[in-house]
Formats: structure tokens, C-alpha cells, sequence
């Protein structure tokens, strides 16, 4: 499951994604709802939630890399939480069919926009229920709203989950970098591509 | 009874339109003919409107690229065309700034001298409309504070306060089926609804009910204030008025189309020759009856002229004295939940409607 982190698999990640919705029947869009940040219940609110999806649910989730949208709200609302396939008091989570043209969610809460700073050198270790290893996931956080920071959490958690087909951790170690990530172990990279040049976001590694 | 009526303000930034003329008769009328239900007391207090990002985006673009101009030689049009350069601008003021001028309007009323001319100017029409001046001059302090209306709310359950990482404060009554509305911004700016509450929320508990009056371009605001007024146990009732179409469009002031059709303009263009009476009350015909149910697709200065005819006509057949009682008047315009506007102008048009009555709507509200 390991991989060096250079130019071949960067190249080789961005193919996976590319193909990715080749077979996909239908698209989604995983729903954000977002009372509050804390890092350690959302991560276990997002875990919780890839735990319920079926086969189906975790192939639509790979052809659907960039569809997921944060909003503002509170997930324990009796309007709200009916919407939401998991949940805790901070976070929910749905998969909607992108197709839906008016969408719940989307009518009664508002996107979720912040200006907190995000520090550079945090560290942070979140003890999970599962029964895998360590995940050592490093982020880039250059230039990251909060938004678009939980954007790529949730990206990279979900997919090396569901594209690597681990069990859940028992524990994550998140770093937050001031530069590209490059762990030689890499499992999983999130890539953008910038004028042509791929750049790596974020990484996954497991222990 | 008591109702405290709480009416949307105009910004004081651009020229009076036939919009703005018709939101301010009809309320107008709302009010003299209730007063004949029960005691009410109208509520003008400018300063949440002086204090609305809006505002406050035009007064600092004014400062930034005219500074130490003189207003007072300028027209309506001269401020309202800046208005508009302020609008299609990208330029957004920095935080600092616009708390600036926030600080100023709680402190100490602060109005900017542009918004002194164009009040002033607004006074003209007032006048001759015979219209409140209170909403002229009144800017009075807030009676809570930002945080004693968020711990109000919190106490509701109706608070989303994302403020711990960094995010916006939001009204919260997506249970009742409304969407989530920020009062707060991320970066930590209040907007007009939150100046609203804080103006009349406290006060509303002096009155035994609330009457909410706006324009139908901010009607989803003020569902959201009438359902929370509601749940904080305050008697709420919302009147709402549209706007009148002008050379087919119904435009915001900010995006043009008023040149030429400014409140003062169609006075000049249209009523010379009319008395005070026959100008409020052909006024009256023409925006709340003519465009009322029969809605013209575009404001006229030919119907206008016609309704300024019928009311000359109607004051001339109506006769002196002899007014009906103040309650048999009462009775032929009160609804199940407020007045007819409309039902009462019509009665003065009817020939068959005993002249005692006609005369005691002219009284009441002429």
C-alpha cells in the first residue's frame, strides 16, 4: 500500500482520480453541516459516517473527488437532522444525489465561511475507535480558509478509507505544513493541478 | 391596545422614487385609518438604517474619493449618480473603516453630510405630501445591545454562533422551516437585521402588539423577524407593499432608471396647479388605488395627472362638514386584522357612498 511521493505517483493518483467516475451510474454531493469546529469530533463524526456507507455509496464517493460542500448549521435541528445520514452535536454528513436540483440542505443553510487563521506547525493526535493502525495525515495549509482546510480533511480521510480499503484507524496524527507534504510512505495524496504543474496538498500514510 | 408600528426606513443616499412614495403613503394611511381601531405609536428611528452596510459602504466611497466635498449645492441626482458609481465599484471599505463610522452613529447619531443634503431635500416632498417628518430626523440610540440581543436569542435557542472559529452568528429557525440568515458577518459585522432587533425588539414589550411594515424586496428579513417576534411571545401582524414598476422595470436605486422620476421631478412635472389636498389625495388614488389592484405596468405621469383630476373632483363634490361618525367609518374600513386602504379609497369614488362618509375619510386622511 505504499508508495514514494514523487512525480510518478502524483501522475498516477491524478489518472485514478480522472477515471474515477468512468463507471458511476449517478453523482453526489456530500453535505457538510457544521455547528462548530473541533477537529477531534469532526474526524470522528466523519469516520463514523464513512463506516455506514455501502459498496455503492463508496463508488459514487469516487467519482465525486471535489463535490463537497460545507455549510453552516446546526445538525441536532429537528428540520436538519433528518437530512443527515450521521451525525454528532458538531457535524453531519449527507450524500445527496447532485441531480436534485432543490436540495434541502442547500435552501435552509448557508455555506460555511470563516476567518480563522490556521497555524502552520499545529500537531494534533485524535484516538479513534477503530481497530487499524496510526494514520499520519500531513496537510499543506498554505493560502486555507478553514472551509476549504476542512474541504481537503475530509477528502483525504474519506478516500484513502474507502480507496484503500483499511480499516478504520485506531488513531490519526494530524500535522499541518507550511509546504508540500512529501512523506516517502505515502499512501494516499490529495494533488491539485496549478498551470499544468501538480502540486500535493495532502497526504495519507499508515503505520 | 397599543400597537407599536415599526416601518422600514429609506436610506438617506439617493433620490425619493415612485416606490419609495408609494411605501410611504400607504403606510401613511394604514396609520390614520387604524388610529381609528386603537392607540398605536409609530416608530421611526433612522438609525438602523443609517448604520446598514449599505449606508455605510456609500458614506466611506464619498469620503474616499471626494473628500472635504460640499453638499450642499448638490441635487438628488448628483448623490444619487454617486450612489450608483458606489455600487458598481468594486471597492469594498476595509473593516477598520466602516467600525469607524459605526462607533460614530452609536456614539453620537453621526450622519454624513451628503445624507444631511439629501434629507433635507427628501423634507420638500414631505411637506408637500403632508407626510411624517419624524422619519426625517429620528435616530435614536439603540435600546439593547448587540450581545443582549444574541443572549436573547441563545435563551430562544435560536442562536448559530460560529464566532469560536472564526465564522458569522446566524438566526437560527430552520425548525420553522425558515433558512439560516446571518446577523452577524465572519468578520465580525453586524447587518440591518441585527440593528432592527436591537431597536425594537426591547421595545415592543411596551405594546400590546407589533406591526411590521416593509417593501416586498426584503420580505424573506422580515418573515424571519415576525416568526422570531412571534416566539419571543410578541403579538406580531407584517404589512407588506410592492414596488412600483418604472419604464417596465422595478430597479434598486443603486442600479439606476429613477432619473427623471424622482418624488420631487413627477411633483414638479405633474401636480403644478394643485392644491396641497388635490395633490395628497391624487397621490393616494393613483398609488394605492390605480396601482394597487389594477397595477399599470409602469408608473405614468398621464395617470398620475388623471388621478390628480379625480382628486380635485372628488373635493369639490364631497361637502363641508357633515362627517359621519368616527366609528361608522371604523366599521366600513376595518378587515379581521388591520384596514382596507384600498376598500376605503374606493368608497370615495363611489357615487351611491353617503357624502357624511366621504367626508370623514377625507378628514381622516387628508
Amino acid at each position: 500500500m505504499s508508495a514514494v511521493l514523487n512525480e510518478a505517483f502524483l501522475r498516477q493518483r491524478l489518472a485514478a482520480v480522472q477515471q474515477a467516475g468512468a463507471g458511476a451510474q449517478s453523482t453526489c454531493t456530500l453535505f457538510v453541516v457544521l455547528r462548530q469546529w473541533h477537529a477531534r469530533s469532526y474526524v470522528e463524526g466523519l469516520m463514523g459516517f464513512l463506516q455506514t456507507l455501502d459498496a455503492v455509496s463508496r463508488r459514487q464517493w469516487l467519482a465525486n473527488f471535489t463535490k463537497t460542500r460545507v455549510l453552516a448549521g446546526d445538525p441536532a435541528r429537528e428540520a436538519i437532522r433528518p437530512l443527515l445520514q450521521y451525525g454528532n452535536q458538531d457535524v453531519g454528513f449527507a450524500l445527496v444525489d447532485s441531480s436534485r436540483r432543490h436540495d434541502p440542505l442547500g435552501s435552509l443553510l448557508v455555506d460555511f465561511r470563516s476567518t480563522m487563521p490556521l497555524d502552520d506547525g499545529m500537531r494534533a493526535d485524535i484516538p479513534l475507535a477503530g481497530g487499524g493502525g496510526l494514520w499520519h495525515l500531513h496537510l499543506d495549509v498554505r493560502g486555507l480558509s478553514l472551509q476549504a482546510y476542512i474541504v481537503h480533511l475530509t477528502h483525504l480521510l474519506a478516500e484513502s478509507a474507502i480507496s484503500l480499503e483499511e480499516r478504520m484507524p485506531a488513531s490519526l496524527r494530524i500535522a499541518h505544513l507550511g509546504v508540500a507534504p512529501t512523506p516517502a510512505n505515502a499512501a494516499y495524496a490529495r494533488i491539485e493541478v496549478d498551470e499544468g504543474a501538480l502540486h500535493c496538498r495532502g497526504t495519507v500514510a499508515l503505520e | 391596545m397599543s400597537t407599536l408600528y415599526a416601518p422600514v426606513g429609506i436610506t438617506p443616499t439617493k433620490p425619493l422614487t415612485p416606490s419609495h412614495l408609494k411605501g410611504l403613503l400607504f403606510f401613511d394611511c394604514i396609520r390614520r385609518l387604524e388610529s381609528l381601531l386603537g392607540t398605536g405609536v409609530v416608530w421611526h428611528n433612522r438609525r438602523p438604517w443609517d448604520i446598514s452596510l449599505q449606508t455605510l459602504r456609500f458614506w466611506a466611497y464619498l469620503d474616499a474619493t471626494a473628500p472635504g466635498q460640499d453638499y450642499t449645492l448638490l441635487s438628488e441626482a448628483d448623490i444619487g449618480l454617486r450612489y450608483m458609481q458606489c455600487f458598481q465599484s468594486d471597492t469594498v471599505p476595509q473593516q477598520p473603516v466602516l467600525e469607524r463610522y459605526i462607533q460614530r452613529i452609536e456614539s453620537e447619531g453621526y450622519v454624513h453630510p451628503s445624507s444631511v443634503r439629501v434629507l433635507d431635500l427628501w423634507r420638500g416632498v414631505f411637506d408637500v405630501l403632508g407626510l411624517d417628518g419624524a422619519a426625517l430626523v429620528c435616530s435614536e440610540p439603540f435600546l439593547e445591545s448587540q450581545q443582549g440581543v444574541l443572549d436573547r436569542l441563545a435563551g430562544l435557542g435560536l442562536l448559530l454562533d460560529q464566532r469560536s472559529c472564526g465564522g458569522a452568528v446566524f438566526l437560527d429557525l430552520t425548525d420553522q422551516g425558515q433558512a439560516l440568515r446571518s446577523l452577524v458577518s465572519e468578520q465580525g459585522l453586524p447587518n440591518y437585521l441585527m440593528a432592527i432587533l436591537r431597536d425594537i425588539w426591547a421595545r415592543a414589550a411596551d405594546h400590546t402588539e407589533i406591526c411590521l411594515y416593509h417593501d416586498i424586496g426584503v420580505e424573506r428579513d422580515y418573515v424571519l423577524l415576525e416568526r422570531l417576534l412571534q416566539l419571543s411571545g410578541v403579538s406580531t401582524r407584517r404589512i407588506a407593499f410592492n414596488r412600483v414598476a418604472v419604464e417596465g422595470k422595478v430597479l434598486s436605486a443603486r442600479q439606476g432608471g429613477w432619473q427623471y422620476f424622482t418624488a420631487a421631478d413627477i411633483l414638479q412635472r405633474v401636480a403644478g396647479g394643485y392644491s396641497a389636498p388635490e395633490i395628497r389625495l391624487g397621490f393616494l388614488l393613483y398609488f394605492l388605488f390605480d396601482d394597487g389592484i389594477r397595477r399599470p405596468k409602469n408608473y405614468s405621469d398621464a395617470g398620475l395627472a388623471q388621478a390628480l383630476l379625480r382628486a380635485r373632483e372628488i373635493l369639490c363634490s364631497v361637502p363641508e362638514g357633515g362627517s359621519c361618525e368616527k366609528s361608522v367609518l371604523a366599521a366600513a374600513v376595518r378587515t379581521r386584522q388591520g384596514v382596507n386602504v384600498y376598500g376605503c379609497l374606493s368608497l370615495l369614488q363611489q357615487r351611491k357612498v353617503a357624502g357624511g362618509l366621504k367626508r370623514a375619510i377625507l378628514e381622516c386622511l387628508l
